[in-house]
């Protein structure tokens, strides 16, 4: 089974986010993020103006996450 | 994509309404559309191609496809083509939403030019539109719609003509040109990452816009902590002096209270001070006047005249002398008159001479008298030429005599401060003044210590004020700091990831397209009849950085030499691996395959096309598949089968006929 475009993208994005040392995201977040921006490309400018809050938010979460999860390390 | 429905009106050979359903089942991905030639194949695969990009986008015209018959009716009428396709959305396959429909909608009026003799169109009154799940698009981005979907320069892979495999062949033999390359990039995804990669630049960029105010927010602090620690050595400074004034004050109290419990003395002294005022006073004046009096002396009125003047005074001095023995005279006579009949003086008693005497004397003195009184006015007159420095003499005079007083007064005054002083005698003078000496120089004091109070005051006012305004900026730009940092980071993070992925896309899908390309390409072969084994010893194809595709080497290592008829089914292999990389086309249109195969090959494609799990619509001429040949070839892999057909033998009026199977 070939893989897609789509496909080899998340695989790639994956594996450069492994390779980072100080990645703060996820495989599944890179992946999803990836994945929303094909959702994106071909979608009309509302929906694409959607999908790159979406996938705004989902940084930011993760950059607060990684700002709580710090305090929480110093604090233990 | 996969195409759904086709739809035309008045489009070349098809008279009026035309339509064609092109849904594909799983494990059916093959739709038929049998037509010999003239009888409308290529004109329903330029009707997608036209639907999908229009005139401009189109190597043909729409107005080509005007029908001839309702044209030589000679009124206007429409021209429409309908396409829906479905595609596919980033949800699970088992949500019944999981992919979006289009329809869109391509139209113009057609109008047979009356100025030419021939069959001439005018494409009027355009239209185009696009609905998405019933939801219509702004028909301003119809086409950008469209080329996400499927590049116009790709558009020849995917709506594929057989008759044009050679030039498809050249173009992947050579390499593809530049526009191609681009939309190659597109159909691999590329437009996704750059697109994502603006996006979140942009988000950089008011973050980085954050951290800016955050940094300024940093600096407000630092510069209020500097401004905090000069308000405390202000307030340190100001309370030392309200503390030293403080106590100025109440010195002064103090010696204010000892000048008032001796008052007696306090009365001399201030009697003294008057005095002493009085004296400056007078001897300012007197100044003034001997000032005046040198002055007048400076000026030379008075040179020329001097000897003049002097003789004046003289004469004027003789004349008093004179007036004053006249005087002495005029006494002696109103004596001796007085005494006419006594002896002696009636005022002082002397013995006085005799009368007959008397009279002579007195008529002597008289006489002298009158002598005088004539001496004494023209000793006492002032010539007229003298009248002015006559005058200015008077002025010097009044200077002189206002001398005179002053100086009279000043002794006045210092015979009154010598009797200050003897009043002061039996008082502690000395001790006092010295009270009023350092009552003075505290009361100074107070004065320089109040002017550096209020001084204070006004630099504590102004830190606190400019305090103040940093206090408002680092409220305004509060809750910044470590969490854009972080989100900053995140987002940086996300772009770094992006950009080699993007940078790195290109060459893994091109490898995955080596891959599937290869593999399609040696199942083609496969598919082979026993005849042609030829192919049989490939490994494998080789794409370049440039798309130019190259057979690898043989399975004996030695390089191999692509044959014509195996350059064509490369052509097959490689789109068949475009469409299956792309996640956006996944359809894949054939007009005429065995156009330029030969019969071994053709087979070959088509045992790979009902093969394939993308839909594929095919227009075969009855010479490249007959109906027999579709069943061994095909089997049940066909969806749906459909037969085009001339409505009376015309050209111009055909018909989509659905075969049941």
């Amino acid at each position: 089974m070939s893989k897609t475009g789509k496909q080899i993208a998340v695989s790639e994005a994956v594996a450069v986010n492994k390779s980072l040392s100080d990645s703060m995201f996820s495989e599944e977040e890179v992946g999803l993020i990836v994945r929303l921006a094909w959702t994106a490309r071909r979608s009309n400018s509302t929906i694409k103006g959607d999908v790159y809050e979406k996938i705004a938010r989902l940084i930011e979460d993760v950059s607060k996450r990684h700002v709580s999860d710090e305090a929480g390390s110093v604090e233990g | 994509m996969k195409y759904l429905s086709l739809e035309v009106r008045n489009w070349g050979p098809y008279r009026g309404k035309h339509s064609l359903d092109l849904t594909t089942s799983p494990g059916k991905p093959v739709v038929l559309i049998f037509g010999e030639n003239g009888k409308g194949k290529t004109s329903l695969t330029d009707a997608i191609r036209w639907c999908l990009y229009g005139s401009e986008g189109s190597e043909r015209s729409g107005a080509r496809y005007a029908n001839r018959d309702e044209l030589s009716k000679g009124a206007p009428f429409d021209v429409e083509v309908k396409l829906r396709f479905s595609h596919d959305i980033d949800k699970p396959d088992e949500d019944p939403n999981n992919h979006e429909v289009f329809e869109l909608r391509r139209s113009f009026v057609a109008k047979p030019d009356e100025r030419s003799k021939k069959f001439k169109v005018m494409e009027t009154d355009q239209s185009a539109s696009l609905l998405i799940d019933g939801k219509p698009v702004d028909a301003q981005v119809i086409s950008s719609w469209v080329e996400a979907l499927m590049p116009r320069e790709m558009s020849r892979f995917f709506i594929f003509d057989g008759e044009e495999l050679i030039r498809l062949k050249d173009a992947i033999e050579n390499g593809v040109e530049g526009v191609i390359r681009e939309s190659l990039a597109s159909v691999m995804g590329v437009p996704a990452i750059t697109d994502l990669e603006d996006s979140l630049r942009k988000t950089q960029k008011q973050l980085d816009k954050q951290l800016q105010a955050a940094n300024a927010h940093a600096r407000y602090s630092e510069e209020l902590t500097v401004l905090s620690a000069r308000l405390e050595k202000k307030r340190e400074e100001r309370d030392q002096v309200v503390r030293d004034l403080e106590e100025t004050r109440k010195r002064i109290n103090d010696l204010r209270e000892s000048l008032l419990r001796s008052k007696d003395t306090q009365a001399v002294i201030e009697d003294e001070n008057r005095l002493k005022a009085e004296l400056k006073v007078v001897e300012r004046d007197l100044s003034i006047q001997q000032d005046e009096i040198r002055q007048f002396l400076h000026e030379n009125w008075w040179l020329p005249l001097s000897s003049e003047i002097r003789k004046t005074l003289d004469r004027e001095a003789r004349g008093r002398s004179i007036s004053k023995q006249r005087q002495e005279l005029e006494w002696n006579v109103k004596r001796m008159k007085e005494a006419s009949g006594n002896n002696t003086c009636g005022t002082c008693g002397q013995a006085l001479p005799a009368n007959g005497d008397l009279e002579t004397r007195i008529t002597d003195l008289e006489s002298k008298i009158r002598d005088l009184e004539s001496d004494e006015a023209a000793q006492l007159g002032f010539s007229e030429k003298f009248r002015e420095p006559g005058e200015k003499k008077i002025l010097l005079e009044n200077h002189f005599r206002s001398s005179r007083e002053l100086l009279k007064k000043k002794s006045d005054i210092a015979i009154a401060l010598r009797r200050v002083n003897d009043r002061l005698a039996g008082t502690d003078k000395q001790s006092m003044a010295e009270i009023i000496q350092r009552k003075e120089r505290e009361d100074k004091r107070e004065g320089q210590l109040s002017e550096i109070k209020k001084a204070l005051g006004g630099a504590i006012d102004d830190l606190e004020a400019e305090m103040s305004i940093l206090r408002k900026k680092i409220s305004r730009d509060g809750g910044i700091g470590g969490g854009v940092l972080r989100h900053s980071k995140a987002v940086g993070q996300v772009l770094d990831v992006m950009r080699r992925v993007r940078e790195s896309l290109v060459g893994k899908v091109r490898n995955e397209i080596q891959t599937v390309a290869t593999e399609n390409f040696l199942q083609i072969v496969h598919n082979q009849a026993s005849s042609d084994q030829s192919g049989r010893d490939y490994t494998g194809l080789t794409i370049s950085d440039d798309f130019v595709i190259r057979a690898g080497q043989n399975r004996y290592g030695e390089k191999q030499n692509l044959n014509y008829g195996h350059s064509m089914l490369v052509v097959y292999a490689f789109v068949a691996a475009l469409i299956s990389v792309s996640d956006a086309v996944g359809a894949w249109i054939i007009d005429t395959p065995g156009a330029r195969l030969d019969q071994v090959n053709l087979e070959a494609v088509w045992r790979f096309l009902a093969a394939r799990n993308d839909q594929v619509i095919v227009f075969p001429h009855s010479n490249e598949l007959t109906l027999s040949q579709a069943g061994t070839w095909l089997g049940d892999r066909v969806s749906a089968r459909y037969e085009l057909i001339s409505v009376g033998g015309r050209d111009s009026d055909s018909e989509i006929r659905r075969v049941r199977s």
